[in-house]
């Protein structure tokens, strides 16, 4: 039933967190089988739901004592399996810790439960004339919790930062369920900043159990511009010199043809169809907006752009971010099958890999939909493919790979937001030295020396990447895997 | 450290003798004196000193412009200064990327200087610790220094964006990357800033730089009244405008903020800030006399140093229990809740009560007091760890992060 857990363990994780706390069902565990990724699936042998931190600390140091490995999971929106279960392991589900439990407009603080959803946080706050600034697309369900975990960002940390710039302090089990103070609501706290290295670690760490985030005011003004152009390569243009004219707006996203096509078809936005577009949104105060608003007008001109609108207002830059949004769920109009790719490059290079790009889509016969943070060099190329096709997926898999590959050798990063996972473990080594890698996997000891908290994330490991650490292998079990999912 | 004379050639070979020497007073580190100053030219150099100290049970202070080598506790041993002065230059800078990379015994004013002369662009690192002159980017890291700019900018935390390293055995480290966004690996560089150089020593550092503004204005409320100071900047903190600066000083009694924009965008926030809430404008040589009379107010002259910090809503009530002649300098920022304070160490127990009875926290950066407001037993047991996996002979300045560690 409940896997090899044996009757003491549940007794105890039932007794931690209740009746109604715990899923042993092999049908119910199944729905907690994967996150994001959906082709990676492992049923767990239970799913705790806990209510507080002591809960949650008292259901850690039962699997800790009994050597059960356990994955910590919010809404699993996340898109690079870093909550994928572990079989024979417990998943720690946090969506019924939900509470917000303080706004602090003094102190411009919000406390709140690692389920509170990230919209959840703007929304309290809003009325208020204050708004929570990472903003990644999955904002409506995905968690606090879950951001964390990954050091989320989303459109606007162009300007506003990342997850780790807007955390003041956390609640937070260690991988032996004990319970500390990490950061704190006072800023400074003394010693190491384990809270930075918390943030982004990707739940191997430990368990944040709530969390003191820090409230932004919102601007005084919001100037929202859709810039038309012909190809990939003007629009990187544009954005290369937005950035290297000193302006920083407060974001910057690129569609191609292909993904404003999809997004035109599922909103209606009134994208014009153009060979790439460019979201540009300025805010501040509206001297300064207004300024820079000229300045990207100028700047998009000079680098070939076909159209400039100027949303009109509030309901015409809602209609603009919709589309925007929902370009990885409207990739389903134009193609069975996709695979997101989440790699970074310099911005200076944007035209460059745009190309290589497009030349990889040639070569390999598949279909490359790019819709991305452009303003940080974070792309989001949607490989397209049909999984009815023999060997397409694999096709796929693999010019995803060689994608990442050019965002390497162009002085990049594997990932710029949806995290190592259990997807890209194996990347690591072509990013980072056995000897840092080496470093990382010591910080990982000092928390959690059993190896119990999310194991196999984040870190390559022998078992996953070949018997070799450090060198990459396509090893036949990671494509098995991977076909899979596909 | 025992057989002097043996070790030192154990460094000779590595780095070549004209960069080892015999250690004299002044290289003392809060009264610990080290036997031998070394200077590697490179990582690899580093990692060679570091594998040859640890052999040999060495302990290990590093040093880069050496202006805030008394801040944090004694280090318990000190046998050999580790000096990064020699691991400088640019080694990348991306203009139109706004991110450079730059050796860690670099120092923020060369930096600074190549920042803001490059042909087309006018950049700079948004970070105006003390000692800004002198002070090397490795340094500032470790100590986590900042200054007025945090206001907007933050501290080294927010604006590193990755770092090479060494640790005590020669493992050569590295986090981060050249990229503003990465989420690939754990942020090691984050356990770095304020480490107080007891765990790694840092080579190389990749920051994200910001445009240079145009043009700034400057608005000043001055007062006796601690309501008053802290009402103003509470109220420009609720304004929709963008200072960088907002800064409160004690016995000045005063309040500054700064705009830096472009000339109209500096212009026309300083008048809403005046018009709406008071204060008067600063421009031109009145701005720039101003600003240099307090810079770094806090750091310069004798007594104790300490950073502080309490809850921003709180700062009225710090500020109301110190104004009162126990400290000779309080540098505040109200929006933060942070700050620095200088005292004569005889009114050392009443400035520790004061920010007590705030709620808050004091970390010594100069002086024998006992900090206040650290951190809970478990997240020590955690940072003892992470210093056991890293460190774990004790060979980099040990004792000088709090808890001994």
């Amino acid at each position: 039933m409940s896997g090899g857990l044996g009757n003491a363990v549940l007794k105890r994780l039932r007794t931690a967190v209740g009746d109604d706390g715990i899923i042993t069902a092999p049908s119910a565990v199944r729905t907690y089988a994967c996150d994001g990724l959906t082709g990676r699936r492992v049923s767990p042998a239970a799913v705790v739901l806990p209510l507080t931190t002591q809960q949650v600390a008292e259901v850690v140091a039962t699997c800790a004592e009994a050597r059960i490995p356990f994955v910590a999971r919010g809404a699993g929106t996340g898109l690079s399996g870093g909550a994928l279960p572990v079989a024979e392991g417990v998943v720690v589900c946090l969506s019924r810790m939900r509470s917000i439990l303080n706004i602090d407009l003094d102190n411009l603080q919000v406390t709140v439960q690692p389920g509170v959803t990230n919209l959840e946080v703007s929304k309290a706050v809003r009325p208020l004339g204050y708004f929570y600034a990472p903003d990644p697309s999955s904002q409506q369900v995905c968690t606090i919790g879950g951001n964390i975990a990954e050091n989320s960002g989303g459109a606007h940390c162009l300007k506003y930062g990342f997850t780790t710039h807007h955390v003041l302090a956390a609640t937070f089990v260690t991988a032996d369920g004990r319970v500390a103070h990490l950061g704190g609501a006072v800023r400074d706290a003394a010693g190491y900043d384990l809270l930075g290295v918390v943030i982004g670690s990707e739940g191997t760490l430990g368990i944040v159990t709530e969390v003191v985030l820090r409230i932004v005011r919102v601007p005084e003004s919001t100037q929202t511009v859709l810039a038309a152009f012909s190809s990939m390569g003007d629009a990187g243009e544009a954005v290369s010199r937005i950035i290297a004219a000193g302006i920083t707006p407060a974001a910057i996203e690129m569609m191609d043809r292909l993904a404003i096509r999809a997004c035109e078809e599922t909103v209606h936005a009134g994208y014009p169809d153009c060979g790439a577009a460019l979201v540009v949104e300025l805010d501040g105060p509206s001297v300064e907006s207004a300024a820079f608003l000229r300045e990207v007008i100028d700047t998009c001109t000079a680098s070939g752009a076909t159209e400039i609108r100027v949303a009109a207002g509030d309901a015409e830059r809602a209609l603009i971010w919709k589309a925007r949004k929902a370009a990885f769920a409207s990739m389903g109009r134009i193609s069975p099958n996709y695979y997101v790719q989440d790699g970074v490059i310099p911005r200076t290079r944007l035209r460059d890999v745009l190309e290589q790009i497009d030349m990889l889509s040639a070569s390999y016969g598949l279909r490359v939909a790019n819709v991305f943070h452009a303003g940080d060099g974070n792309l989001h190329p949607l490989v397209l493919y049909d999984d009815a096709e023999a060997g397409e997926s694999d096709r796929a898999l693999e010019l995803a790979g060689r994608i990442l590959e050019a965002c390497i050798s162009a002085g990049g990063s594997i990932t710029g937001e949806h995290g190592v996972g259990s997807d890209k473990a194996c990347y690591m080594p072509k990013m980072f030295s056995p000897s840092a890698l080496g470093v990382m996997g010591r910080i990982r000891d000092a928390f959690d020396p059993s190896d119990l908290c999310n194991p196999g994330k984040a870190l390559p490991t022998p078992r996953l990447c070949g018997e070799v650490p450090g060198v990459y292998r396509p090893h036949p079990a990671e494509l098995a895997g991977v076909a899979e999912r596909m | 450290m025992v057989a002097t004379a043996s070790n030192l050639r154990v460094f000779s070979a590595i780095v070549g003798s004209k960069y080892v020497r015999a250690a004299n007073a002044d290289d003392a580190v809060r009264g610990a004196s080290p036997k031998a100053v070394v200077s590697p030219a490179d990582e690899e150099e580093v990692a060679a000193v570091l594998t040859a100290a640890s052999t040999h049970h060495l302990a290990v202070v590093t040093r880069g412009g050496g202006t805030k080598l008394d801040w944090g506790a004694p280090p318990t041993r000190c046998d050999l200064i580790l000096s990064t002065s020699r691991i400088e230059g640019i080694v990348d800078h991306e203009p139109a990327d706004l991110v450079c990379v730059a050796r860690a015994g670099t120092t923020l004013a060369v930096l600074q200087e190549q920042l803001a002369s490059t042909a087309g662009f006018r950049q700079r690192l948004m970070l105006d610790p003390p000692h800004g002159d002198a002070a090397t980017l490795g340094g500032v890291v470790a100590t986590a220094a900042s200054g007025s700019l945090r206001t907007r900018f933050g501290t080294p935390r927010d604006l590193v964006i990755g770092a090479s390293f060494v640790l005590a055995d020669g493992t050569v480290g590295r986090s981060g990357g050249k990229v503003v966004k990465n989420v690939a690996g754990f942020d090691v560089a984050k356990l770095l800033v304020g480490s107080l150089g007891t765990l790694a020593v840092i080579t190389e550092i990749a920051f994200r730089l910001h445009p240079l503004p145009s043009a700034s204005r400057t608005v000043v409320l001055e007062s006796r009244s601690v309501d008053d100071l802290c009402a103003f900047a509470r109220a420009v903190g609720r304004m929709q405008v963008t200072p960088s600066v907002v800064d409160l000083h004690w016995p000045e009694g005063l309040v500054v903020v700064r705009f830096d924009s472009s000339e109209q965008g500096a212009e026309v926030q300083a008048k809403r800030v005046t018009a709406e809430i008071g204060g008067r404008a600063l421009e031109g040589r009145d701005e720039t006399a101003m600003t240099d009379a307090l810079a770094g107010s806090a750091w310069q002259g004798s007594g104790d140093l300490a950073a502080l910090a309490v809850l921003p809503s709180r700062v009225g009530e710090l500020l109301t229990s110190m104004s009162g002649g126990i400290c000779d300098t309080v540098v505040l920022r109200p929006l933060l809740g942070t700050g620095e304070v200088r005292f004569p160490p005889a009114e050392a127990d009443a400035v520790r009560a004061a920010v007590r009875n705030a709620g808050g926290r004091l970390l010594i950066k100069r002086g024998d007091e006992e900090p206040v407001g650290v951190a809970d037993d478990v997240a020590l047991d955690l940072m003892r760890s992470v210093k056991r996996r890293l460190d774990p002979a004790g060979t980099l300045s040990p004792g000088r992060q709090i808890g001994g560690i």
